[in-house]
């Protein structure tokens, strides 16, 4: 992992350039691709006793993603086909008909598949940037206003 | 005719900035030309959350676009040899979101060719710089300590230290029984009131543009108090091209280009100060060519383009024991890291295979608005879901910073035949890090490596033989670098061109090296010996 400085300064404003700050009203994938995306992205986050990926909104994000980026919605669609066709072969239906098992056995051997790290990457950037990811499950309660910074008060980790 | 003034400034970052605030205030007139414009402070998104941020870009809603894009200011380099180049035209230039890290050099970087013999040492000293770091600290406002070392000068005029996060605090601790110092970093954040300006409030979103001006950007804290003066002032969107000269080969003034109308226009000065970051301003040096100057203004020692030195740097990651599944806490602060670990490489009796040093920062300790090193933490579902939620708390964040040896091929060029839509020959930057810098590089790695060992932490996995991507610290210098010998440098310690009396270059570029340092801070100083300098000359009449 080896993210620059600029990521963290211009990630927004990449974000406001690649969109081409077009306002983006519908959404760019198709109902049945949308439907498939949520199937995927529960798999990798799914709902605990906290909001799951596509609670959180992360279809969504990952839709806009796809949007500004044609080779990304290319690599996405080719990915899609791929990951049915295997889960036809082995249990006789597409990805999102397959039971949370066998899913799971499909995908555990892809830890290093492109269409799978790309996959679980955007999820990841979706799901902990959403409100629900962020607060309710991380529990972040950041970028607000504060009289004094308490730091760390904790004995034991002093120096 | 338009008429003469005084000085005109190319740039108005923190090098621009100071010399147009110190000019006006000693009664110059002062012509600052910027190749943007000023950036509402009302518009920064400072607190608007990563969520929201996402729905208002849908909405066709934008931030402030800082970075100039590559369209309007390109640059080359040979296929083999990127290098990520990070600009802002507009008023303040990178003083908008700039880190803030504020580091006092030490006779350490100022003598360091003096004791090893590798290229020139710089003409001046701490002793000289040090009066005019203890102005800046007071005019800008700088928290840190007063933990003195002798790679980390204190200051008298610190503002109050930010406490530790605990992941800081672990790290601090782990180091100590490594015996490395981790001391209070020193960084151009308000933790209090400082001269009329309202105290940070502990948001953490500096890099999206301080909301209330609480760190230090030369926008506010230099041009506006100067046009108080009645003595500045601005043309926004001018992209300078040259600098003029008359037929003796001195600076008669500057010619520029207006930004959208791309309109040539001149004007005339008695005195050049050239401030427009470190490869722009030597792009503006080489492309002014004349007679007296067939090399490029002030360029007789053909120095001028060489020796460009960035800073070698890492990220290691890693997730410490005690804060694993910790309530979380808000570890936001002032934004940037609490602590600083100096150089200390020159002090332990080992010997070393490679010159200079290295620093380390810590940003992005604790509880942060996201989880991108998710993507290194193996799995998915449920269980992942945990493993991410356990160790979010727990982050600690190591980013060691190495000194680039200056290297006379390491240069910028400029070439006739490739031009920008001003018709202006582009950067040809051609960088690259050699063995000093890959066997600096593994101490860097092995330093914070060992770090997180000691704090007992689980390492997220990283690659050695990773060197990063040159551009990447924003530190760019030397490339028409100071130094005691004409022959063998551009400028004088006042950074006053050897060639060219009546030209200045108060950026990174007139840094003799590198260092392991943010420059910022001493950019700043060198701006105000310089400008200080200037001035009396000019009231001495020998300019």
């Amino acid at each position: 992992m080896n993210p620059t400085r600029r990521d963290a300064l211009v990630t927004i404003a990449a974000l406001a350039t690649t969109a081409s700050a077009e306002a983006q009203q519908t959404p760019f994938l198709t109902t049945p691709e949308l439907a498939w995306l949520s199937a995927f992205v529960d798999v990798m986050i799914p709902r605990t006793d906290t909001p799951g990926a596509s609670d959180a909104g992360v279809p969504t994000f990952i839709d806009r993603r796809l949007a500004a980026n044609p080779a990304l919605a290319e690599s996405f669609r080719a990915g899609r086909k791929a990951l049915d066709e295997d889960a036809k072969a082995k249990f006789g239906a597409p990805f999102p008909s397959l039971t949370l098992a066998q899913q799971t056995e499909l995908l555990t051997p892809m830890e290093k598949d492109p269409f799978f790290r790309m996959m679980k990457g955007l999820t990841i950037d979706g799901y902990y940037t959403s409100r629900a990811g962020l607060t309710q499950e991380l529990g972040w309660h950041g970028n607000t206003f504060l009289m004094e910074f308490p730091g760390c008060d904790h004995p034991e980790h002093q120096a | 005719m338009t008429p003469t003034h005084d000085v005109v400034i190319i740039g108005s970052g923190a090098a621009g900035g100071m010399a147009a605030w110190n000019l006006t205030r000693q009664g110059m007139k002062v012509l600052v030309l910027d190749a943007g414009t000023k950036f509402p402070r009302e518009q920064f998104w400072s607190h608007v959350k990563p969520w929201q941020a996402q729905e208002r870009i849908a909405e066709g809603r934008k931030p402030p676009q800082f970075y100039i894009d590559l369209k309007t200011a390109p640059y080359r380099t040979p296929k083999d040899q990127p290098f990520d180049l990070a600009r802002v035209w507009g008023r303040g230039g990178k003083t908008n979101i700039w880190g803030r890290v504020s580091l006092r050099y030490s006779d350490l970087d100022f003598a360091g060719a003096e004791k090893d013999g590798w290229e020139i040492p710089w003409p001046i000293r701490y002793k000289d710089v040090a009066p005019y770091y203890d102005k800046v600290d007071q005019l800008i406002g700088v928290c840190g300590g007063d933990d003195d070392q002798d790679s980390l000068p204190g200051s008298r005029f610190h503002l109050p230290a930010p406490k530790p996060r605990c992941g800081e605090r672990l790290l601090q601790k782990a180091a100590k029984n490594l015996g490395i110092s981790i001391v209070a970093g020193r960084r151009a954040v308000l933790t209090k009131p400082h001269n009329g300006r309202a105290a940070c409030h502990y948001c953490g979103a500096c890099g999206k543009g301080c909301d209330i001006g609480a760190f230090f950007n030369s926008s506010d804290y230099l041009l506006e108090p100067a046009f108080k003066s009645g003595r500045l002032r601005i043309i926004d969107n001018a992209v300078v091209a040259r600098v003029l000269t008359d037929s003796e080969g001195r600076a008669s003034g500057v010619q520029y280009f207006d930004r959208f109308t791309k309109k040539e226009q001149q004007v005339k000065a008695r005195v050049v100060i050239v401030a427009a970051s470190c490869i722009d301003s030597t792009r503006i040096l080489l492309n002014s060519k004349s007679k007296q100057h067939p090399n490029g203004i002030g360029n007789s020692s053909d120095v001028i383009g060489r020796y460009l030195s960035e800073q070698v740097r890492l990220h290691m990651f890693g997730f410490v024991p005690d804060l694993l599944g910790a309530p979380v806490r808000n570890d936001d602060g002032i934004g940037g890291e609490h602590v600083y670990l100096p150089r200390f490489n020159h002090r332990d009796g080992r010997k070393r295979d490679y010159l200079r040093g290295f620093g380390m920062q810590f940003w992005g300790c604790g509880a942060t608005d996201n989880a991108g090193w998710a993507k290194e933490i193996s799995g998915f579902g449920a269980g992942f879901k945990t493993a991410v939620k356990k160790r979010y708390p727990s982050l600690v964040a190591l980013h060691p910073y190495g000194e680039v040896l200056p290297y006379a091929d390491n240069r910028i060029t400029v070439d006739d035949s490739d031009l920008d839509s001003y018709g202006i020959p582009i950067s040809r930057i051609a960088f690259k890090y050699r063995e000093n810098e890959r066997k600096m590089m593994t101490e860097m790695y092995e330093t914070a490596a060992s770090i997180l060992k000691e704090a007992k932490a689980e390492i997220l996995p990283y690659d050695p033989a990773f060197m990063g991507m040159p551009g990447q610290a924003i530190h760019e210098h030397s490339t028409c670098r100071m130094g005691a010998d004409p022959k063998r440098s551009a400028l004088n310690g006042f950074c006053q061109m050897h060639d060219v009396k009546n030209v200045f270059v108060v950026d990174g570029a007139a840094f003799t090296t590198a260092s392991e340092k943010n420059p910022t801070l001493t950019i700043l100083a060198l701006a105000w010996r310089a400008t200080d300098y200037l001035a009396g000359e000019m009231k001495a009449k020998r300019l």
